[in-house]
């Protein structure tokens, strides 16, 4: 193979500018240039957009291969001149014969991959999977509880105590919840030390904080009553030790600042140096809280991981998560060799797409790998990553931008491009976001938070657009005021769903995406939207409990698990299923506690899929196309739980309530949050949300690392201002960059918010507080200084505007990516019809009627399973002494089939014996039953069937007396069959097995009669009729069934064909 | 002489043509005698085809069949040699290779598995076993041992894990050596021993149909008996190249071969969901012109079964899924794993699991004393025992009133004696016979119906697991650990969990097999779905023992062999079916992308572009939709409004004081919480809820106000004593010793508050207040409100009333243990209008208390901030007070009125319980603004 042609390369490309376009190109690069698939990982962070960057690499060969101005094109982009149309399709072979070859996946599912062949050494559990977060959720529940359940509650307590801060909060469990939910991911990728790094100062000792109180409460305040008031106060917070209200107010307060007077009153010497002392003191006591603090929720943390990690193992439940960390704790380095052999292949090209959302985790896991590819023969392997800074949105999830800068220090071969030409958005939108950022530095707004900004402000190139024809719009608009009582958020969403749906109707043809910021706002706004006659589906879906149809079901479900809920039988028995299921009037709890068993009888017995589609379908009578669809998707999720049903239908029940399930409709109009808005484009874009916070929420606890891209080695609880001013000077910038950090994300999820629009842009705010003195600190604040001049917000004005709000009169319909057409037909229909009943088509598959006799498929029947007829005993079924005489059983029959007439005498002791061996008898045995064998056959019956010379005269035949009367011994002749196998028809069943012993009884030359004769080995007693009796009932079946087939088999009539059961241990004789 | 090689031709079914075959070459007069002939088929239900073929064909032609002996591959070595002594079974298999495991030595084992799982974790080591086992069975099907692939991966290049290898050799030599000492064989090993010695014959003759993959091992033991076997290749003879002489694949052969399909015949759609309904599309195109059986539908992926399942029964069309139900969802099985939990710790919760099992408690309604089964179900009381008293286990010691109690210590009790047994630890072969006692007793009251679903699940369950147990029965001498109970019935239901129980036999019914089965299947219209890469052809690449270097090198399955065996199966399907439709999705449920099988590429390669473009562009022609996508909705709008309000059958004529703020909340709900009195009832609560927690709170407060003495105490930390008495006294009756673990440390935080009450008491009483009333109820007819000049009772528990000494002052004060602390006028007005009337009603009562002053109002609040413990009094005037009277008179008139319609929307906070009822979950979360109540 020549050296190939690409270099390592790191691409910064901005929205809309063709990551995968640039990720596809590399690849079928390096495979025109004849790298084998199997070398090349190409990974990203979505199931979907793995899915795509297949599609796109496939497809362009196809269509390179099809067309040669395709392939010219595509010639250049790879750089290739040599790329012809048979190449290209000798390529597009090669890679569809290696589908299973290649590597083009998320980094969860290529990290399991390794994990799955590296899991011993891992120290995984054998069998281990990724199971659900329902179920991760239970396990994490078992876990807290037992957390509970094994420290004494004196412990508990004392942390408990520290975490709410000396609050006695009622909740346990959520507390503890909580705190593992928002902490846990951090506690395992931290050592203890890193939450004990908050430096303790020293405070006072008993005495000298006794000797401060004195100073504090002899030294002469000021002669100002206001004064002596403040200091008595002053003393009495700090003979309390309410060190938090001390240093927060009065004459402390003011020294604490650095002040020296009070009310202008100079403070006594004397004073002063007694606050001091004790604001010393009191900064000391609440800093030591506050690491009192971190290291208890460190040792909680502590605790659970200990129950959840045993639980996991047990469980063989993990999460992607977890097998992050555990590669990522394995350190490869230097072991990349076996990990190659147990992949089956070496990795030489990486191709890394959005980058900036790696963790530090993930990217310790693929680092060995790029250090190999950076340390292999140049021109045999390369690097390749893209991504953009600007929409890092998933610092929560641990995602680290920083990564991109340190990738160019680690590794000098390394090439940097940009790009910032976008193909999705129009010249309006465009310079919309190139206005809303190129100034950000000289946002007010921003002031306090100068340097993240400035490097944001860094990262960001002005934009361009291949798109300079396409006609656009960008407005920022504000809503109306709020009312008494009324939420201003609640309002402007109105206010904004009032907008969605006209520029819907305006714009038919175009896709609208309205992004939010949390989840309510989606739900809320869908709800409004739905008041306006617009059906918006969601990105991600909402739980299918927003159908009325479907709570129906699940309330049915939950009086299976509970039949005293009296709300869930009102529920059901005012609801169409109440008469369904037989429960009519709430207050039956008879009936309802035999509605709650038939309901779990069924889910046991047919599952929960059948189950709920029984009650779907009659529910469905009552439901509009939506509801009716939702009920369908609660079938599917019925289904699809098989696996993992319980005892308890309301975990059912839960698992229904934490899915989240998309109308399978795509509407339009589509609502989601800017976060799941990553990686679409819309036609509209609609943001109605931007009167957040840019600095968010504050966080739990605040991380240093030493560098962004190392470890984190500093952790402590999140402190209030007043608390942050306290701690030494280098906490306090831990604590300002994690603002920044919060800030810098904000900005990205405004770049990701502004960026998804191809014509339109649409950002409606609230109008500003009529109090309003600066600029909110609030992404509507930022573009109000950015976009707008900065004044006051108006109801109903227009703050921005640019380029033709009509545009949309002048686009030439595009087709629209995504509107249901179902959807529209069925508004259509429900509007034209005013019954209301609305018959759909019916739709039928037709089959040919079947054979009345079948031919295929018949059951299998064998005799020994007639045993006992169309019912089975189960005490009889479940004997497990059994085991023993089945073993003993099959020797005997063995042995009984050695003879054919024991004229001649019994079968050499040597050939039983030999027959005992192979069965498996240990030689012990065989001498033992051989003993017993012998005694078998002398028994007077049991040598009458088998002597030839008495056969006749016991025989049922001949005893049958119409059938053998005037038959003479003489013109008789026998036939015996041994272990004869058989299979005949029998009704709908083929009846098959093995004759014991078949006698045929010929006449004159000609078959006249039949006879089977199956041994039996029960440990019948001669003498217990009983006993025997029953046996023989329970045989009757199975002789009926041999007698059966025996006809067929010989075209005799069944009053030719007999039976006799020989009960070989007591040597009875028995027809049936 | 060598083998007899025959081609059959494969535009006929594989399965007829041989048929066909054996009645040339043996039909002789009246009969058709097989007897001496075995017969192998790749699979059992190729097997029983057959058969079904044979006797329907001897019967049309009268004659007299002497069935064959039908094996399968899997079986047929069996028939190729003699074995000497019992094969091990599957449970004792595994349990050598745990003993196996532990001899080797941590030193050794530890190259292989570097973190060894705890001694005393069995299902761990049992796991380890597993693993081991399985290995063993692939490469010995193989005729390799562990020692060979030591030795062979050298010749690799990269092959690094020669140690590796040679410490599971010594696992593998220790494992065959212990079974021997035990006098039992395995059966891997004896094949491998048989092939060895040469030892491989047969008196009867061998015809192998459709066997185009046997494993190595069989190959080679199939050549030691060339001379009995004659081969019937499911090909045209113009391929014979493609077959070795004993008619197995010749991969390379078939990895170069084009497969004939037409595009028609590939469908490529989206998720499960769309495959399901592309098939009945597919179903529809038939036209009707076949019936039920005699379309077969494949299904590679299992996962699209359900999809399959529904589909078909929405459009009424029969289907079969012959793998239908895996054992370990049964009855029986599920019935054991629920007792295996409860018997591993007596937890609440597992026995609450059990009590739900529908077979026990059909057991129980018999098994429960008479006048206690035909009480209220046992599910309530039991939710009711558990919510009253957050029990963590139930040890007999009980709490609150006999008559509550009753019904759920009947029920343990039951559960105990019938799970009595099975404590301490015991051999496998005791646990077996007590498992297999408990099955009877609970499933083998009546006789079990075969014909009908529940009958045939349970008994062919227990069959399963009777097998299981026959074998633990039967344990040989070595086998006699001592296990605990649960984990012995756990070992014991993993070794058939996922064992099929079929469904019924059902006459003209659509069969959906797996993609093994398609091949020798003779259904003349097959539509496969799941059609895609991984699983037509599955492939491994890497893997923890046998990647696929490694495999190639060792001639194992590797990918190239899986694919051929696919080709060649599709190309049977291709040229054999008269009509076949190929359906692949592009993603799974959880939206993990798929692509279509490698297979549909094996064609040319204007094709091949052609396709590509087809499959995986996003420019796909969208296909007419014709099959209704789901349900189909009954009208244009739902039909399922909130019910309505009924009219009373007697009027309200007393109401709680508390009830007034939830009428004002909204009256629907007041409704149904009031009127019809409405109420959840689980068994979820992890620990106290805000009114447990505040009821236990009342309980001490209470205690401590009815002692007179107490109420006169102005020392803090004597109130304090004898709060924390009253308290432990509290939680001792209504939590007893085996609470939750959270409660203990809820009591303990409540503990915290009290503590801080007993400061402020103490300063309270030093004021010279004392308490009146603690907890003094006022119901039955003894206040009331004069609304239009009829009475409205007013009934309550006023927490406590306090009066001053020397003024005489009143004070009626409601005591709140809600997290925050809000003053009174907050909890009772919101922007100036009432909310809440609870403490200006209470001036009603006073009266009733022989109160004649009017009174001050508040609360006691005993917050989760301890510096917020303390009163709060409100500051009302009387037109604010008679403002909240007219508000009250409203409520009355609305509540005598009967006006209980329409719901409040968007739904006040605190209306969860009623969210289904009042269909508030399409406002998803916004049920916001939440405060803490009460
Ligand atoms: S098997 Fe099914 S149909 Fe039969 S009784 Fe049980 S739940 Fe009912």
């Amino acid at each position: 193979m020549s050296p190939l042609r690409f270099n390592h390369v790191m691409i910064r490309a901005s929205a809309g500018t063709g990551k995968t376009f640039q990720l596809s190109n590399r690849y079928l690069g390096l495979v025109s240039q004849g790298a084998a698939v199997d070398q090349i990982l190409a990974s990203t962070f979505t199931r979907k957009a793995a899915g795509e960057i297949l599609d796109r690499v496939l497809v362009r060969l196809a269509e390179a291969a099809v067309s040669d101005q395709t392939c010219r094109a595509l010639a250049d982009y790879i750089r290739d001149s040599s790329l012809s149309r048979p190449r290209a399709l000798e390529l597009l072979e090669g890679l569809v014969q290696n589908l299973h070859r290649l590597r083009i996946s998320t980094l969860d599912s290529f990290f399991s991959q390794i994990a799955a062949s590296l899991s011993l050494e891992l120290g995984l559990p054998p069998g281990w999977r990724i199971v659900e977060p329902s179920a991760d959720d239970r396990l994490r529940t078992e876990a807290i509880h037992a957390v509970l359940a094994e420290s004494d509650s004196k412990t508990t307590l004392a942390l408990m105590h520290l975490l709410t801060k000396g609050e006695a909060t009622r909740s346990v469990s959520d507390q503890i919840r909580d705190l593992v939910n928002s902490l846990y991911g951090l506690y395992l990728e931290t050592t203890a030390k890193a939450w004990q790094a908050l430096p303790r100062a020293k405070g006072l000792s008993g005495q000298e904080l006794e000797a401060a109180l004195q100073q504090l409460a002899s030294a002469p305040p000021p002669a100002d009553k206001r004064c002596v008031t403040a200091r008595d106060k002053d003393l009495e917070r700090a003979q309390q030790q309410d060190w938090d209200s001390f240093i927060a107010a009065g004459i402390s307060a003011k020294v604490a600042a650095g002040e020296t007077s009070y009310y202008k009153k100079e403070l006594d010497p004397q004073l002063l140096d007694a606050y001091r002392k004790l604001l010393q003191h009191a900064k000391a006591m609440l800093v030591a809280r506050l690491a009192d603090q971190t290291e208890a929720t460190w040792q909680l943390l502590e605790k659970f991981d200990a129950h959840y990690q045993r639980l996991k193992l047990a469980r063989r439940a993990l999460r992607f998560d977890d097998v992050t960390r555990k590669l990522s704790g394995a350190a490869f380095a230097g072991q990349i060799e076996q990990l190659s052999y147990r992949l089956d292949s070496r990795l030489s090209h990486l191709l890394l797409d959005e980058f900036q959302d790696t963790s530090l985790l993930q990217w310790n896991v693929i680092r060995p790998f790029a250090d190999e590819v950076f340390g292999g023969a140049p021109g045999r392997s390369s690097f390749f990553c893209v991504g953009d800074v600007k929409q890092a949105i998933y610092g929560w999830r641990g995602g680290v931008a920083e990564l991109f800068d340190v990738l160019g220090d680690t590794w000098s071969a390394l090439q940097h491009q940009a790009l910032s030409c976008s193909y999705r958005s129009s010249p309006a939108v465009i310079e919309t976001v190139n206005k809303a950022f190129e100034n950000l530095a000289g946002s007010p707004v921003l002031d306090n938070f100068s340097q993240a900004v400035q490097a944001w402000a860094q990262g960001f190139a002005l934009h361009s657009t291949a798109r300079s024809n396409l006609p656009g719009y960008a407005r920022m608009h504000v809503a109306p005021r709020a009312g008494d009582g009324e939420k201003q958020e609640t309002i402007t969403l109105k206010f904004a769903a009032e907008e969605v749906a006209r520029l819907a109707r305006e714009a038919p043809d175009c896709s609208v995406g309205a992004l939010v910021r949390d989840n309510q706002a989606v739900a809320r706004l869908i709800f409004e939207l739905r008041q306006r006659g617009i059906q918006a589906s969601e990105e991600g879906g909402n739980p299918l409990t927003d159908s009325p149809a479907v709570t129906v079901v699940l309330s049915l479900l939950t009086l299976a698990d509970h039949p005293g809920d009296t709300v869930a039988r009102f529920h059901v028995s005012q609801s169409p299923l109440g008469p369904i299921v037989g429960l009519d009037d709430h207050a039956d709890a008879t009936a309802a506690g035999r509605v709650s068993l038939s309901v779990r009888r069924h889910l046991l017995n047919h599952g929960y899929g059948p189950t709920i589609y029984r009650w779907a379908r009659e529910l469905a009578q009552s439901c509009d196309g939506r509801d009716a669809r939702r009920l369908m998707q609660l079938v599917e999720l019925a289904y699809r739980y098989e696996d993992d049903a319980t005892l308890r239908t309301r975990d059912f029940v839960h698992f229904v309530e934490s899915q989240k399930v998309e109308d399978p409709t795509t509407a339009q109009v589509r609502v989601m949050t800017i976060h799941q808005s990553k990686g679409l484009e819309f036609d509209i874009v609609v943001l109605p949300q931007l009167d957040v916070r840019l600095s968010g929420q504050p966080p739990a606890v605040v991380v240093g690392r030493p560098k962004p891209t190392q470890p984190v080695n500093f952790v402590c609880r999140y402190a209030n201002k007043e608390l942050q001013a306290l701690l030494p000077r280098e906490v306090q910038q831990i604590f300002e960059r994690q603002s920044g950090q919060a800030i810098r994300e904000s900005l990205c999820v405004l770049y990701v918010a502004l960026s998804r629009a191809a014509h339109a842009l649409h950002m409606i705010i609230a109008p500003s507080s009529s109090s309003e003195k600066n600029l909110p600190a609030t992404f509507a604040g930022l573009l109000r200084s950015t976009l707008g001049d900065g004044r006051k917000a108006e109801p109903g004005e227009t703050l921005y505007e640019h380029g033709e709000q009509d545009w949309h009169v002048h686009h030439s319909g595009k087709a629209p990516e995504a509107v249901d057409k179902e959807l529209r037909t069925a508004s259509a229909t429900a509007s034209n019809s005013a019954s209301g009943a609305q018959s759909p088509p019916a739709f039928k598959v037709a089959l040919a009627p079947s054979l009345q006799r079948r031919t295929r498929g018949l059951d299998r029947q064998s005799p020994s399973g007639l045993e006992g007829g169309e019912t089975v005993d189960l005490a009889y079924l479940m004997r497990l002494d059994a085991a023993g005489a089945l073993e003993r059983g099959t020797v005997f029959h063995a042995w009984f089939e050695q003879i054919e007439w024991l004229d001649d005498g019994a079968p050499a002791e040597a050939t039983l014996n030999d027959a005992a061996l192979r069965l498996g008898a240990s030689q012990a045995q065989a001498a033992r039953w051989l003993k017993e064998f012998r005694e078998m056959l002398a028994r007077p019956a049991t040598r009458a069937c088998l002597m030839q010379s008495d056969y006749a005269r016991q025989a049922p035949w001949s005893a049958a007396g119409a059938l053998a009367a005037g038959w003479d011994a003489a013109e008789l002749s026998y036939e015996v069959h041994r272990e004869r196998r058989f299979a005949v028809r029998d009704g709908d069943a083929i009846l098959t097995g093995s004759l014991d012993r078949l006698v045929l009884i010929h006449r004159e030359g000609r078959l006249a009669a039949a006879e089977v004769l199956d041994f039996k080995t029960d440990a019948v007693k001669a003498d217990q009729q009983v006993q025997l009796e029953a046996a023989v009932a329970r045989y009757r079946p199975q002789l009926a069934a041999y007698r059966r087939a025996v006809a067929q088999m010989t075209g005799l009539p069944m009053e030719h064909v007999f039976a006799r059961l020989l009960f070989v241990e007591p040597g009875l004789v028995a027809s049936v | 002489m060598t083998v007899r090689r025959r081609f059959l031709n494969w535009n006929r079914p594989a399965l007829v043509s041989a048929a066909d075959y054996l009645f040339e070459t043996y039909a002789a007069d009246s009969t058709l005698a097989l007897d001496r002939l075995i017969v192998a088929v790749p699979g059992s239900r190729a097997g029983r085809r057959l058969l079904e073929i044979l006797v329907q064909q001897s019967a049309e032609r009268s004659l007299a069949l002497s069935p064959p002996r039908i094996v399968t591959l899997g079986n047929l070595p069996e028939q190729l040699y003699a074995s000497a002594g019992h094969f091990v079974g599957p449970l004792a298999s595994q349990l050598t290779w745990t003993e196996a495991l532990r001899e080797v030595g941590a030193a050794r084992l530890k190259r292989v598995i570097p973190e060894l799982p705890p001694a005393d974790d069995p299902s761990r080591w049992l796991a380890l076993a597993n693993l081991f086992g399985q290995l063993h069975a692939e490469l010995a099907g193989h005729a390799l041992r562990f020692i060979d692939v030591a030795e062979c991966g050298q010749e690799l290049e990269d092959f690094i894990e020669r140690d590796r290898w040679l410490a599971m050799a010594a696992v593998q030599e220790a494992y065959v050596a212990r079974l021997q000492a035990a006098g039992l064989a395995d059966r891997q090993w004896a094949r491998l021993q048989a092939l060895e010695r040469g030892a491989c014959g047969t008196e009867n003759e061998i015809v192998l149909v459709g066997v185009a993959d046997p494993s190595r091992i069989l190959h080679h033991m199939l050549e030691q008996v060339q001379d009995r076997l004659t081969v019937l290749v499911h090909a045209p003879a113009s391929l014979a190249s493609r077959f070795d002489e004993l008619g197995a694949l010749q991969v390379a052969a078939w990895q170069a071969a084009a497969i004939e399909l037409d595009d028609e015949q590939i469908v490529v759609v989206e998720g499960p969901a769309d495959q399901a309904e592309a098939a009945v599309q597919a179903l529809a195109s038939l036209q009707g012109k076949y019936s039920a059986e005699d379309i077969v539908v494949g299904a590679p992926d299992s996962r699209v079964v359900p999809y399959l399942e529904q589909r078909f029964e929405q459009f009424e069309l029969p289907c079969r899924y012959a793998d239908g139900l895996p054992a370990g969802r049964s009855g029986p099985f599920r019935l054991l794993s629920a007792a295996a939990d409860y018997l591993d710790g007596g937890r609440f919760a597992d026995l609450a699991s059990l009590a739900r099992h529908p077979d026990l408690e059909g057991w129980l309604l018999a098994a429960l004393p008479r006048e206690i089964a035909s009480g209220a179900d046992r599910l309530s009381e039991l939710d009711r025992y558990y919510s009253e008293h957050l029990q963590a286990k139930l040890t007999g010691r009980w709490l609150g009133g006999r008559h509550a109690v009753q019904g759920v210590e009947a029920l343990q009790a039951a559960v105990d004696r019938l799970l009595g047994e099975f404590d301490g630890k015991r051999t496998l072969a005791h646990w077996a016979d007590r498992v297999a006692r408990l099955l009877v007793e609970v499933y083998g009251r009546e006789p079990l119906d075969r014909r009908h679903a529940s009958g045939r699940i349970a008994l062919e369950a227990c069959k399963l697991l009777r097998e299981t147990l026959m074998e633990a029965a039967s344990l040989p001498d070595g086998f006699s650990a001592e296990w605990r109970a649960a984990d012995a019935i756990r070992l014991f239901l993993r070794q058939q969990e996922n064992e099929a129980i079929p469904p019924l036999p059902q006459h003209a019914a659509i069969e959906m097999l797996g993609w093994l089965e398609l091949p020798l299947d003779d259904a003349p219209a097959l539509i496969v779905t799941g059609f895609n890469e991984g699983l037509t052809p599955s492939h491994v690449n890497s893997d923890l023992f046998l990647p696929g270097g490694l495999r190639r090198r060792l001639g194992l399955n590797d990918n190239d062999r899986r694919y051929a065996r696919d080709a060649y199966a599709l190309s049977v399907l291709a040229a054999s079916r008269e009509r076949l439709t190929l359906i692949a999705g592009r993603r799974t449920a959880e939206s993990d992308p798929l692509s279509p099988s490698r297979l549909l590429f094996a064609c040319d390669r204007p094709t091949i572009a052609r396709r590509t473009l087809h499959y995986f562009g996003g420019g796909k022609t969208p296909v007419e939709r014709k099959v209704p996508r789901s349900l189909s909705g009954g009208r244009a709008q739902s039909a399922l409004p909130i019910p309505q309000p009924k009219p009373l059958a007697k009027p309200i004529e007393s109401m709680r004081v508390t009830e007034f703020r939830d009428y004002l909340a909204c009256r629907y709900r007041y409704y149904l919480g009031h009127v019809l009195k409405l109420g959840c009832l689980d068994d979820a609560a992890e620990e106290l809820g805000p009114e447990a927690f505040g009821s236990l709170a009342h309980e001490v407060l209470r205690d401590f106000g009815l002692d007179s003495d107490a109420s006169r105490l102005t020392d803090a930390e004597a109130i304090r004593k004898r709060l924390d008495a009253a308290l432990d006294r509290a939680a001792q009756k209504h939590y007893g010793k085996d609470r939750l673990p959270a409660v203990n440390v809820q009591i303990e935080q409540l503990r915290l508050r009290l503590g801080a009450f007993a400061s402020w008491q103490a300063s309270w009483a030093a004021q010279g207040w004392r308490i009146l009333f603690a907890e003094a109820p006022i119901d039955e007819r003894r206040a009331s409100l004069l609304v239009d000049d009829r009475p409205m009772y007013l009934r309550a528990r006023i927490d406590r009333v306090d009066m001053h000494d020397a003024t005489g002052a009143i004070v009626i004060f409601d005591y709140k243990t809600s997290d925050s602390s809000r003053p009174p006028d907050k909890i009772h007005r919101k922007k100036g209008v009432w909310v809440d009337l609870q403490l200006p009603l209470y001036r009603h009562l006073a009266a009733a208390l022989q109160i004649e002053r009017p009174p001050q109002l508040g609360y006691i609040a005993l917050p989760k901030s301890l510096s917020d413990v303390g009163h709060y009094l409100a500051e009302w005037s009387e037109e604010e007070l008679a403002a909240a009277d007219e508000a009250a008179a409203k409520v009355i008139r609305g509540i005598r009125n009967q006006e209980f319609w329409p719901p409040t929307s968007p739904p006040p906070a605190f209306s969860e319980p009623f969210l289904a009822i009042c269909q508030d979950s399409q406002f998803g979360g916004l049920l916001a603004d939440e405060e803490d109540r009460p």
